[in-house]
């Protein structure tokens, strides 16, 4: 219920701000905040906007499923295995801070300039943060847990069923958690190419043709969009994390 | 049922050897309990791991019986607080490939003994200190173990629970036919429930005193002068140790 009310109270203050700013600047480039939520509103009851905001989640939700189910287990198992990890995190230091924007170009070759090429760069940006997050928490699991589980006489795949992976569950969704806001703004790139769907191109048609008030409703819908993930992410964590919120 | 031949350990680091252990020999067998003690550092939770099969020595053999399943009770009991008290206890029986309905059987009966039923959909972290000892304890024996190997397992409780549950382990140990291994840094629980106590030196770590303490297990023991006696006798070790340590 307080969580409840701080969100309303955080999102009527930014309301206002943004009315605030746009009255001082006073500039086609600041709408205001009403301008733009009736143009939402509006093209969301005429049925306009739904195809964009369906796409891009379907873009965005696929990069992080991808991102994660490759970075995951690579994570926990250079986290867990101190031959891997001595081996493999070299590469990670050297290909984390690259800018994977600029693999653009390979990745369009490789995959084609559909929706696989977009959901592939998604995944190799998001790709790193959860990499080295999972491997993070899966080197500082105590080592309790894991000789408790010995001495029964588990095998490795179960170490890595009870212990590792829920061990790291919290960090592993945090991480996710991240990566959607990552994923979301990258929409705006990634829906600039190939492409006449998903919120990303309305920003970049509109801000083309200087509409700024279906410039803004595109950004409202990525806000949104990123919002109601985040939600969702948030009520997996509570279902499958409630030992950590004790 | 335990042999310990000989055995030294070392951590190894960047090809140095830094040594644990070092020319450990003792014998226990069924109907017996062994209580280690020693100053901190001295490698009482290396020789518990030893045992355990969890690290394995540089030089001389650790035996134990063919067949013997030994249960496991780790500094700060090692529950896992993603899993309900439940789960916690049945884990040890799902790894062995049992029946669901003989684990929910043996998990119920070991809830019942140790009076946790009405805990069973709890969380450790909902728990005290004493209940989850008693979580811990209750995992440990539900794979009906012939060994009960224990690292400092009532350390971190206030004095009435850790006597409640010396107590319940004196109870386990003469009606479950369980040989008890506790690693303690309390001179009177070594001395109340370790029919032979082995008392480790420092750097590396060495037997400097066995104790044939036979009257161990009694709970009417804590009362008697002996128990005084040879807890005096244990201290007095102790802190020779000690003060040779920092001379």
């Amino acid at each position: 219920m307080q969580g409840k009310r701080n969100l309303i109270l955080a999102a009527i203050i930014l309301l206002i701000s943004w009315q605030g700013a746009a009255l001082w600047l006073n500039s086609i480039a600041l709408p205001q905040p009403w301008q733009v939520l009736a143009d939402f509103v509006s093209k969301l009851l005429q049925g306009k906007i739904i195809d964009d905001v369906l796409i891009s989640a379907f873009r965005a939700v696929a990069g992080v499923v991808l991102g994660a189910l490759t970075a995951v287990p690579l994570g926990l198992m250079i986290g867990h295995e101190p031959g891997l990890r001595k081996s493999l995190s070299p590469f990670v230091y050297l290909l984390y801070p690259i800018p994977h924007v600029v693999l653009l170009p390979l990745i369009i070759i490789l995959f084609g300039i559909g929706n696989l090429s977009k959901i592939v760069l998604i995944a190799l940006i998001i790709f790193f943060q959860i990499l080295v997050t999972t491997r993070d928490a899966a080197k500082e699991i105590h080592s309790n847990y894991l000789y408790s589980l010995q001495t029964l006489g588990a095998s490795k795949w179960q170490l890595y069923r009870h212990v590792i992976i829920p061990a790291t569950m919290p960090k592993t969704l945090t991480a996710m958690r991240i990566s959607i806001g990552t994923a979301v703004a990258i929409l705006f790139f990634v829906e600039s190419f190939a492409t006449t769907k998903g919120l990303g191109y309305i920003i970049m048609d509109s801000w083309g043709r200087a509409d700024y008030i279906a410039l803004y409703s595109g950004i409202t819908g990525m806000a949104l969009l990123g919002f109601v993930l985040y939600l969702l992410l948030d009520r997996l964590e509570r279902s499958l994390c409630r030992w950590n919120r004790l | 049922m335990i042999e310990v031949k000989q055995v030294s350990f070392a951590y190894v680091e960047q090809q140095l050897h830094h040594w644990i252990l070092q020319d450990i020999s003792f014998q226990v067998d069924r109907g017996e309990s062994l209580a280690i003690i020693g100053p901190s550092g001295c490698g009482k939770t290396s020789l518990l791991f030893l045992l355990a099969g969890l690290l394995q020595p540089q030089q001389g053999e650790v035996k134990i019986s063919e067949q013997a399943r030994c249960g496991t009770i780790l500094q700060n009991y090692g529950l896992f607080p993603w899993k309900t008290v439940y789960h916690n206890i049945a884990l040890g029986l799902q790894l062995q490939n049992i029946a669901k309905q003989e684990i929910f059987t043996r998990v119920n009966q070991v809830l019942e003994e140790m009076a946790l039923r009405p805990y069973a959909d709890y969380y450790p972290a909902q728990l005290s200190g004493g209940m989850q000892q008693r979580v811990a304890l209750a995992r440990a024996l539900v794979i009906q173990p012939d060994i009960l190997l224990m690292d400092e397992p009532l350390s971190s409780l206030d004095a009435l629970t850790r006597e409640r549950l010396q107590n319940l382990l004196i109870q386990v140990w003469q009606q479950k036919q369980v040989l008890p291994v506790i690693v303690t840094h309390s001179i009177e629980e070594a001395v109340l429930l370790g029919r032979r106590v082995i008392v480790l030196g420092n750097k590396p770590g060495q037997i400097i005193q066995q104790l044939e303490n036979r009257e161990a297990g009694d709970i009417e023991y804590r009362q008697s002068p002996l128990f005084f006696e040879r807890c005096t006798l244990l201290r007095k070790v102790l802190m020779e140790e000690c003060h040779a340590g920092e001379a």
